[in-house]
C-alpha cells in the first residue's frame, strides 16, 4: 500500500516567534535520511546528534569550525560564518561516502523576503501492534494547522522553518506532545513516532527508517487473501474488552456461548481452530472441544485475529474460522506501569449471595489443600479407585477403620449467605528495548491478578412440571504472569515466550424445585471449586533472507493445561429429609501435556515486473497427552440408623456418627472414569500464490496425520483408536477490480475431529447442569466443503462496506444428542455423528465516520448476520428428538453488532456505545420435546476512556446495561430464567 | 479392576488354601474365572463367562459387580447378535443356595445369558446381604440384573430400540457397569427365577443409579418369573425397562420405593401380586415417591407401547405413602405434598387392573395421567374423592370402588362384600392366552385357600400381619 500524502500548505504569512536569534541547526542526512549517532562540535562545544536527527547550537557572530565525528572516527570538518548575533544558520549535511557536504543558509528571523518553507511529515505507529495508527490528530502547537493521520499513519505538512511542539491526539491512544521538531528550508523533516495506548507517555522520535509493514485491522485485512477479521489491541481497548472472548463478539458473525466461546458463522467450538502465538491451543475444559477464550486477559494479548476462512497454513479443522491470538512482543521503550482497577454489579454487590467455608488461601485462586481427598482415604482406596466392602470379618474394612474413613474428610457442607464484594483487580507492567550494533534486545512481563464475584438472581426453573428457583454465585479469581523476552534486527526476530495463566471459579449453587409429578420437593447443594491452568513456554524464530523475499519462521513450544476439581460437594434434601444417596464428593482432574514443532516458509517475490509469487510450505508436528482423573465418594447412612435426616448435613456426618457406625463412606469411581488418551498430529502443507496485480490465486492442500488414542487404566475395556489421513485441498481467487473493490471466492475442504471427551467412556458431568454426558467411542472424523464470497468497497480508507456469502456442507457432523439409555441413563446426553448439516448465510459489514471535526469526530460501525444452519439428523438422532431435521444446536438465525463511538481530541476524551444482539438460539437438545432454546438478546455496553496526563490514563464502562433477563424456552414456554446484573467498572492505570 | 485391594487378601488366602477352586468343590467341576471358594465358602466376582452351579452346600458371596456372560458390550448387527447368544452362559442356582452380597455386590445376568435360578417352595433360593444375617436391611447391596434381547421402547414415545433395523443397544440404569441390551426377540429367554428371595438390596450408586431389587432390562417371555420376594429393597421391587416377560405370584414387602414399576414399551402380564409397605416407616429413606404400582414415567417420557394385564393385586401402603406433613409452596400456595398414590398410572400406558384390591393409600389410591386404564372388580378403602385422581385426559373404562372398608385375614386375603364374578383379563401378547386363572375374588391370595400360596417360602417375619 502506497502512502497517501495529504499536503497542507503553510500560510505564508505566518511567523514563527519561537524560534530564538543565534542558533545554528544541524541536520545531517546521508543517502536522504537522518542519521544519528553522530557527534557534532562547533567551536569546540560537542553535542550529539538527537534521536529526531537535530542538533543545535547557540552561536555568537563570526566564523564556525564544524567538526563531525562517529564513535570517535573522525568524519570531517567545514566552515561557516555569521553575520551578526541576530543571525541564525541553518545548516543540512549530507554524508556523500562518509565525508559531510554542508549547505548552509544563513539567515535573520523575521527579516525574510518570503520565509523559507520545509516539510515535516511522519508516520504514525502503535506500540501495540505494530502497525499504523489512523485518525490521529496532529496540529502544531501555536498555528491553526492540524491534520489527521491517514489509514497508513502518515501525515505531513509543509511549515515555515522554525522550531515547532505538536501536538499529538487519538481516541485510543489518548494525547501526546513532541516538543522541539525543527523544520529547515528544504528538507522533508521525517518524523516516525511509535505510540502506545497503554499511556505511558513514551514516544519516541525516529527520524523515517524502517519499512511498513501493514499489520493492523483493515489494513491487514484488505491484504490477505483469505477473509480475515482483525482485532488490535487497540479495538479491545476501545471497545473495553477485558479479554479476549468480548472482543470477538464484535466482528461480523461473531458471536459467544456463555460468555468464553467463540461461535463463527453459527459453527461452534468444534468447526473453530484456536492458536495461540502460532501454535495449538488445548483446551482446559474437558467438556468442550475449543478454548475458554476468557482464558487470556487483554494486557497479556498482543491481537487476535479471526480468518473465516481456511488456508493450508491453518489447522484443518479451521471450518467456521481460525481465532488467532498473539501475545505481546518487545516494547519499543522502558515500560513501567501499574493498574488498578475495581468494579460493581447492581445486583450482586454488597448483596448476599451464596458461599461457605473455603480454605485459608482461596483469594489466591489456589487451594490451599484443604479440598484434597483425604491421604487416609487415598491410601486405603487406592486413589478413590477401590470400592470399600464392609463387614465384620477379615478382609474387609471393619467398623472401626469405616470411622476413620469417614472422619478424614472435613464436615464442612453448609451454604452461607455471604455478603458480595466488588471487583478488584490490579496489574503491573514491566520491560525495556536495548538497542545494539545487532539488533534491538528487550523484555516485557507482566503480572495481573482479579477477583470478581458473579451471582445469578431471579432465577427460576419450570418445566415439565418441575418448577423451582436457584441461586448461583461464583467468584472469579484470575492470575496472570507473563515474560517475553528477545532480539529482533532487520532481518532476524528471536523470541521466547512464557504464559501463566489461572482461572479459579468458586461456585455454589443452590436450589429448590418442586416436582408436581413425583410430589416432591428437592433442595440441591452444590460447592464446586475449579482451577484451570495454562502454562507455556515457546521459543520462535522468523528470519528473512535474500531482501526479504524468503521467510523462515518456526516455533517449538511446550504447553501444559489443567483443570483441577477438588472435592465438589452436592447433597439433596427431598421434602425436608437429607437423601444419603445424594451426597457425593468428587475429585476430578486433568492435565494436558502438549508438544509442538511448527515450520513455516514464505517465498515472496516479483517474478515479472507485474506478477508476483508467493509460495508457502511448512509443518507441524504436535503430541498431546491427557491424563483424567476422576474419583468419587458418596456418603450411606446404614438402614439400621435412626438418625433424623431432617438436621443440617453437618449435624449428620459428624465424628461420632462415623464412630457409631450411623454414616460411612463408599467409593463410587467407576473403573472408565479415568483414562489417558494421546493425541498427535503430523501435519504439513504448500500453497501457492499468484498475484497478477489485479487478480490474486491461491492453490495449496495440506495433510493432516492425526490418531487419538484413549485408554482406560483401571478397566478391562480395549483402548479406542480412531487413526485419519486426511488431504485438504483450497482454491481461492481475489479480484481488486480498482481501488476501492475487492471480491474474494475461495473453495475448500476442512474437517472436524471428535474432541477426547465426546469418545471417552468415561461419564462426564455438565458443569453448568451437572447432568452426564456419555461419550461415543464409535464418533468418527467430519468432513466439510466450504465456499465463499465476498466482495469489499471502500469508500475511504478508514470507512467501507463488505458482504460476504458463504455456505458449508458437513458430512457425519458431531453434535451433542439424545443417549440410547434406559431409565435415569436416557437422562443426559451423548454425542453422534449426525448424517449430514449445511451452513449457509450472509454477513454485512460497515465502517463509516459521522463527525470529523477538530475538536469531535466519530464513527458508527457494525455488522449484521443471516444464517441458515440445517443438520439432517441420523436414524437415532431422529427417533429421539422426534424429527428428521433441525437448526445447528448454538446457531443464531441472526447477529447483530454495532457501535458507535465519539472522540473529544483536546481533551483526550472518548466514549463508545455498543450493542450487541444473538437471536435465538438452541441451548440443548431434548429427548422427543422442542429442543431448549436461549432466546435472544440484546446487551448494551459503554466504554470511556480519558488519558487525564501523559502519565495517567482513566477508564471506565458500563457492560450489560439494559440488564435483559436471560431466558431459556422450550417450545416458546420460558423454563429457565435469571438475571446477571449490569457491571460498572473502571480502572486508573500510572506509568512511572 | 475395583476392589483389587480388599479382594487381593481373599484371593491370596484362597490360592494358599485350596489353590482358586478345588476338586472338592462338587458343585463346579472346573474352576472358573471368577469363582473362588475357601472351604465352604465361594466368592464371585468380576466376569464370568463360563456355565457355573451354586450348590447349597457351600457359602455364595458376591463381590463387586458379576456379569454372567458378556452380552452387554455393543452388538454392531444381528451376526454379533448369534454370536452373543451362542456365547451365553449359564449361571445355575440350586435350590436353598444363599448368596451373600458384600455391599459391593450385585449381580448382572446379560443377554445371550441365563440364569437358572430355581428353588422350591421347601427350600427356596435367597439374596441378602453379608452383613447382617436378618434380613430387615436395606440398600446394603446392589441387587440383581436380568438382561435380554427383547424390545425397549424409548423414553418421550422414540419407538423400538431397533429402530428400522434388528439390533438394540441401550445403556441400562445403574452405573457403567450395566452395559447395553435389548433387541428384537419378544420371546428371548433369559432363564427361570422362581422361589427367589431377594432382600436388603437396592444400594446406590451414585446419583439416580439405584438398582432395583430384580431390575428387567428387555427380558423376553420365554423367560420365567414365578413365586419370587423382593423384601426391603432401597429402590423399586422389580422394574422392568421394555421386555415381554411376565410375571406371576410375587411378594413385594417393605420396598422404599415402588414395588412393581414397569416402563419403555414393557409389554406383559402379572397375576397374584401381594404389595405390602413396611407399616411402620414413615417416610422413604432413599430419593424415593413409594407407589405400589407405577407404570410409565412422566407425561413427557411417555411411552404408548407400555401395555399391561394386571390381575390379583394386593396393594396395601403404609404411613411412609401418606406422610404429607412437609409443607412446601407451590405456585405461591403453602401445598403439603409428600403422599403418593397405589397406583400411578402415566403417559400413554394401556393397563388392565382386574380383581385387585388398593388399600391403606389414604391421600390416593389410583392417579391416571394420559393414560387408557380398565379397571374391573378392583376395590379401595379411599374416599370417593381420592380413589382415582386424573390427569390430562385419559380413557378410564370401569371404576374402582371407593369408601369401602378394607381388612385382610391372616393369610392376607381380602373377602370382598360386593359380588365377585370369576373373570380374567385378556393378556397382552401372543402365546399368552393361558397365563391367567380366572379367580371370583379380589386381590393376591384366595380367601378360600386353606394355606395362602406365599406362606412357608417366604422370609421369616417379613410379610406384616394386618388383620389387627
Amino acid at each position: 500500500m502506497k502512502p497517501t500524502r495529504v499536503l497542507l500548505a503553510a500560510a505564508s504569512s505566518l511567523f514563527v516567534s519561537q524560534l530564538m536569534a543565534g542558533e545554528a541547526v544541524l541536520y545531517i542526512t546521508e543517502d536522504g535520511s537522518a542519521v544519528r549517532d553522530l557527534a557534532v562540535s562547533i567551536d569546540g562545544q560537542k553535542k550529539l546528534v538527537g534521536a529526531s536527527g537535530f542538533v543545535v547550537f547557540d552561536i555568537e557572530k563570526g566564523n564556525h569550525k564544524v567538526e563531525l565525528s562517529k564513535y570517535g572516527e573522525w568524519l570531517g570538518e567545514f566552515d561557516f560564518s555569521t553575520a551578526g548575533s541576530s543571525q541564525n544558520a541553518e545548516v543540512q549535511v549530507e554524508l556523500v561516502g562518509g565525508e559531510p557536504m554542508p549547505e548552509v543558509n544563513v539567515f535573520t528571523p523575521g527579516q525574510e523576503e518570503a520565509p523559507a518553507v520545509g516539510q515535516l511529515s511522519g508516520y504514525l505507529q502503535s506500540d501495540e501492534t505494530g502497525g499504523p495508527v489512523s485518525g490521529a490528530r496532529i496540529s502544531v502547537a501555536g498555528t491553526e494547522m492540524a491534520m489527521m493521520t491517514d489509514a497508513d499513519g502518515y501525515f505531513s505538512f509543509e511549515l515555515p522553518r522554525g522550531e515547532y511542539a505538536l501536538n499529538i491526539a487519538h481516541p485510543n491512544y489518548g494525547k501526546r506532545d513532541i516538543a522541539s521538531v525543527r523544520v529547515m528550508s528544504n528538507v522533508n523533516t521525517g518524523v516516525n513516532m511509535t505510540m502506545s495506548m497503554s499511556g505511558n507517555g513514551v514516544i519516541e522520535e525516529v527520524v523515517a527508517v524502517g519499512s511498513y509493514i501493514p499489520s493492523t485491522a483493515t489494513a491487514q485485512e484488505r491484504d490477505s487473501s483469505a477473509v480475515l477479521d482483525a482485532i488490535g489491541s487497540e479495538q479491545m481497548a476501545r471497545f473495553g474488552d477485558s479479554s479476549a472472548a468480548s472482543a470477538l463478539k464484535r466482528v461480523a458473525g461473531v458471536s459467544l456461548v456463555g460468555g468464553q466461546f467463540a461461535v463463527v458463522r453459527g459453527l461452534q467450538g468444534r468447526y473453530i481452530s484456536s492458536t495461540l502465538n502460532g501454535s495449538l491451543m488445548p483446551s482446559t475444559d474437558p467438556m468442550r472441544r475449543d478454548v475458554p477464550l476468557d482464558l487470556f486477559p487483554a494486557s497479556v494479548l498482543g491481537g487476535i485475529n479471526i480468518q473465516k476462512s481456511y488456508t493450508p497454513d491453518l489447522p484443518g479443522d479451521t471450518t467456521g474460522g481460525a481465532i488467532m491470538m498473539t501475545t505481546k512482543g518487545l516494547p519499543d521503550g522502558p515500560v513501567n506501569k501499574i493498574k488498578i482497577n475495581g468494579g460493581l454489579n447492581t445486583r450482586t454487590t454488597f448483596s448476599d449471595v451464596n458461599g461457605y467455608e473455603g480454605s485459608d488461601t482461596d483469594f489466591t485462586g489456589m487451594d490451599d489443600g484443604s479440598r484434597d481427598l483425604p491421604s487416609l482415604v487415598d491410601s486405603a482406596t487406592n486413589g478413590g479407585n477401590d470400592a470399600i466392602n464392609y463387614c465384620n470379618f477379615a478382609g474387609c474394612t471393619l467398623p472401626s477403620e469405616a470411622a476413620a474413613l469417614g472422619k478424614s474428610f472435613d464436615n464442612n457442607y453448609r451454604v452461607d449467605q455471604i455478603q458480595a464484594k466488588p471487583e478488584r483487580g490490579f496489574s503491573y507492567a514491566f520491560g525495556d528495548l536495548i538497542s545494539k550494533d545487532a539488533g534491538d534486545v528487550g523484555f516485557y512481563g507482566a503480572v495481573q491478578y482479579n477477583d470478581k464475584t458473579e451471582a445469578r438472581h431471579d432465577a427460576k426453573t419450570d418445566d415439565q412440571n418441575i418448577s423451582g428457583t436457584y441461586e448461583r454465585s461464583k467468584r472469579k479469581i484470575d492470575a496472570t504472569g507473563y515474560f517475553v523476552a528477545g532480539f529482533e534486527n532487520e532481518n532476524h526476530k528471536l523470541n521466547s515466550k512464557s504464559i501463566l495463566l489461572r482461572k479459579t471459579d468458586d461456585t455454589v449453587r443452590t436450589s429448590s424445585v418442586y416436582d408436581a409429578d413425583d410430589n416432591q420437593q428437592t433442595k440441591e447443594y452444590t460447592l464446586q471449586w475449579v482451577e484451570r491452568q495454562f502454562l507455556s513456554q515457546q521459543f520462535s524464530g522468523e528470519h528473512f533472507f535474500v531482501d526479504g523475499t524468503n521467510q523462515l519462521n518456526w516455533r517449538l513450544g511446550y504447553s501444559q493445561t489443567s483443570r483441577d476439581e477438588p472435592d465438589r460437594r452436592t447433597y439433596q434434601y427431598i421434602n425436608g429429609n437429607l437423601i444419603p444417596s445424594t451426597i457425593e464428593r468428587r475429585y476430578a482432574e486433568l492435565t494436558e501435556d502438549a508438544f509442538e514443532f511448527g515450520l513455516d516458509y514464505t517465498f515472496d517475490q516479483m517474478i515479472t515486473d507485474t506478477i508476483g509469487m508467493k509460495l508457502k510450505a511448512g509443518m507441524l508436528m504436535s503430541t498431546k497427552d491427557r491424563t483424567v482423573d476422576l474419583v468419587r465418594i458418596g456418603f450411606e447412612i446404614p438402614s439400621t440408623s435412626t438418625l433424623d435426616v431432617t438436621q443440617n448435613i453437618e449435624n449428620i456426618l459428624t465424628d461420632d456418627n462415623f464412630d457409631s457406625g450411623n454414616a460411612r463412606i463408599q467409593v463410587r469411581t467407576s473403573p472408565t472414569d479415568s483414562y489417558e488418551a494421546s493425541d498427535d498430529m503430523f501435519a504439513y502443507y504448500g500453497s501457492a500464490e499468484l498475484d497478477l496485480t489485479d487478480v490474486k490465486i491461491l492453490a495449496g492442500a495440506r495433510l493432516e496425520d492425526s490418531e487419538q488414542t484413549l485408554s482406560y487404566p483401571n478397566s478391562s475395556v480395549a483402548d479406542d483408536t480412531l487413526s485419519a489421513n486426511e488431504v485438504l485441498p483450497v482454491v481461492s481467487v481475489s479480484w481488486q477490480a480498482n481501488e476501492e473493490t475487492q471480491v474474494r471466492f475461495g473453495v475448500s475442504q476442512t474437517l472436524s475431529r471428535p474432541g477426547l471427551t465426546e469418545r471417552s467412556r468415561s461419564v462426564q458431568y455438565d458443569p453448568e447442569t451437572d447432568e452426564q454426558i456419555f461419550g461415543n467411542p464409535n464418533l468418527q472424523i467430519s468432513k466439510i466443503t466450504n465456499i465463499d464470497l465476498r466482495g469489499e468497497y471502500y469508500f475511504s480508507e478508514e470507512e467501507s462496506v463488505s458482504v460476504a456469502l458463504f455456505s458449508k456442507d458437513i458430512a457425519d457432523p458431531i453434535e451433542r444428542s439424545i443417549p440410547d439409555g434406559s431409565g435415569s441413563a436416557s437422562d443426559g446426553s451423548t454425542f453422534r455423528n449426525e448424517d449430514s448439516a449445511t451452513v449457509q448465510g450472509i454477513e454485512f459489514d460497515f465502517r463509516k465516520n459521522t463527525l470529523d471535526g477538530d475538536a469531535w469526530s466519530g464513527f458508527v460501525s457494525g455488522n449484521l448476520t443471516f444464517l441458515d444452519a440445517t443438520v439432517n439428523l441420523s436414524e437415532d438422532t431422529a427417533r429421539f428428538e422426534g424429527k428428521s431435521s433441525r437448526k445447528l444446536q448454538g446457531q443464531s438465525e441472526y447477529l447483530a453488532n454495532i457501535q458507535l463511538g465519539f472522540d473529544h481530541l483536546p481533551s483526550g476524551q472518548n466514549i463508545t456505545f455498543l450493542v450487541n444482539y444473538f437471536d435465538d438460539r438452541i441451548y440443548k437438545t431434548s429427548r422427543a420435546l422442542e429442543p431448549e432454546v436461549e432466546e435472544g438478546r440484546y446487551s448494551v455496553d459503554i466504554v470511556y476512556q480519558y488519558d487525564a496526563t501523559e502519565n495517567l490514563m482513566v477508564k471506565a464502562k458500563a457492560n450489560n446495561i439494559t440488564d435483559e433477563k436471560v431466558i431459556f424456552s422450550r417450545d416458546g414456554k420460558e423454563i429457565e430464567s435469571y438475571f446477571d446484573g449490569a457491571n460498572i467498572s473502571a480502572s486508573v492505570e500510572y506509568s512511572f | 479392576m475395583e476392589l483389587k485391594k480388599n479382594y487381593l487378601a481373599l484371593a491370596v488366602i484362597s490360592a494358599a488354601l485350596v489353590g482358586c477352586g478345588g476338586d472338592d468343590n462338587n458343585s463346579s467341576k472346573k474352576n472358573v474365572s471368577g469363582v473362588s471358594c475357601v472351604e465352604n465358602v465361594c466368592t464371585l466376582e468380576g466376569q464370568i463367562t463360563e456355565d457355573v452351579t451354586l450348590t447349597a452346600d457351600k457359602e455364595w458371596r458376591l463381590n463387586g459387580f458379576v456379569t454372567i456372560g458378556a452380552g452387554n458390550v455393543e452388538l454392531a448387527d444381528a451376526a454379533a447378535v448369534a454370536a452373543a447368544k451362542a456365547a451365553g452362559v449359564t449361571l445355575t442356582i440350586k435350590p436353598g443356595v444363599h448368596v451373600k452380597a458384600f455391599n459391593t455386590g450385585a449381580l448382572l445376568v446379560t443377554r445371550g445369558s441365563k440364569i437358572m435360578a430355581e428353588g422350591t417352595a421347601a427350600a427356596p433360593i435367597t439374596f441378602s446381604s453379608i452383613q447382617d444375617d436378618d434380613f430387615d436391611g436395606q440398600g446394603e447391596w446392589g441387587g440383581v440384573v436380568v438382561q435380554g434381547f427383547a424390545p425397549q421402547y424409548g423414553a418421550g414415545n422414540t419407538n423400538a430400540c431397533f429402530g428400522n433395523g434388528t439390533v438394540c443397544n441401550v445403556d441400562g440404569e445403574g452405573g457403567t457397569g450395566i452395559g447395553k441390551f435389548g433387541g428384537n426377540d419378544t420371546a428371548d429367554n433369559s432363564g427361570v427365577i422362581k422361589y427367589v428371595r431377594i432382600a436388603e438390596a437396592g444400594r446406590v450408586a451414585g446419583p439416580n443409579n439405584e438398582i432395583n431389587g430384580l431390575t428387567l432390562q428387555g427380558v423376553g417371555s420365554g423367560t420365567t418369573l414365578e413365586y419370587i420376594q423382593i423384601h426391603n429393597n432401597l429402590d423399586d421391587g422389580i422394574e422392568w425397562f421394555g421386555g415381554n416377560v411376565n410375571l406371576k405370584h410375587a411378594v413385594l414387602t417393605g420396598n422404599d420405593d415402588d414395588d412393581i414399576d414397569f416402563d419403555e414399551g414393557y409389554q406383559g402380564n402379572m397375576q397374584y401380586v401381594l404389595i405390602v409397605k413396611d407399616q411402620s416407616k414413615d417416610k422413604p429413606s432413599g430419593s424415593n415417591d413409594p407407589r405400589g404400582v407405577e407404570a410409565n414415567s412422566s407425561g413427557a417420557d411417555a411411552v404408548s407401547q407400555t401395555r399391561a394385564a394386571l390381575a390379583n393385586f394386593t396393594v396395601v401402603g403404609g404411613p411412609l405413602n401418606n406422610n404429607d406433613t412437609y409443607e412446601v409452596e407451590v405456585k405461591g400456595e403453602m401445598t403439603k405434598i409428600g403422599y403418593q398414590p397405589g397406583l400411578k398410572l402415566r403417559g400413554k400406558v394401556n393397563v388392565e387392573f382386574v380383581n385387585t384390591v388398593v388399600a391403606n393409600w389414604d391421600k390416593n389410591c389410583a392417579e391416571a395421567d394420559d393414560v387408557v386404564a380398565t379397571f374391573t372388580q378392583v376395590e379401595s378403602d379411599c374416599t370417593a374423592a381420592n380413589v382415582l385422581k386424573t390427569k390430562n385426559s385419559p380413557t378410564v373404562t370401569g371404576t374402582i370402588a371407593s369408601d369401602l372398608t378394607i381388612s385382610f385375614d391372616s393369610k392376607l386375603a381380602y373377602s370382598s362384600n360386593s359380588t365377585v364374578n370369576s373373570i380374567k383379563p385378556t393378556a397382552v401378547g401372543t402365546g399368552n392366552d393361558s397365563f391367567f386363572e380366572a379367580t371370583d375374588y379380589i386381590g393376591a391370595v384366595d380367601p378360600d385357600a386353606a394355606t395362602a400360596w406365599w406362606s412357608g417360602w417366604t422370609l421369616p417375619n417379613t410379610v406384616p400381619s394386618l388383620n389387627n
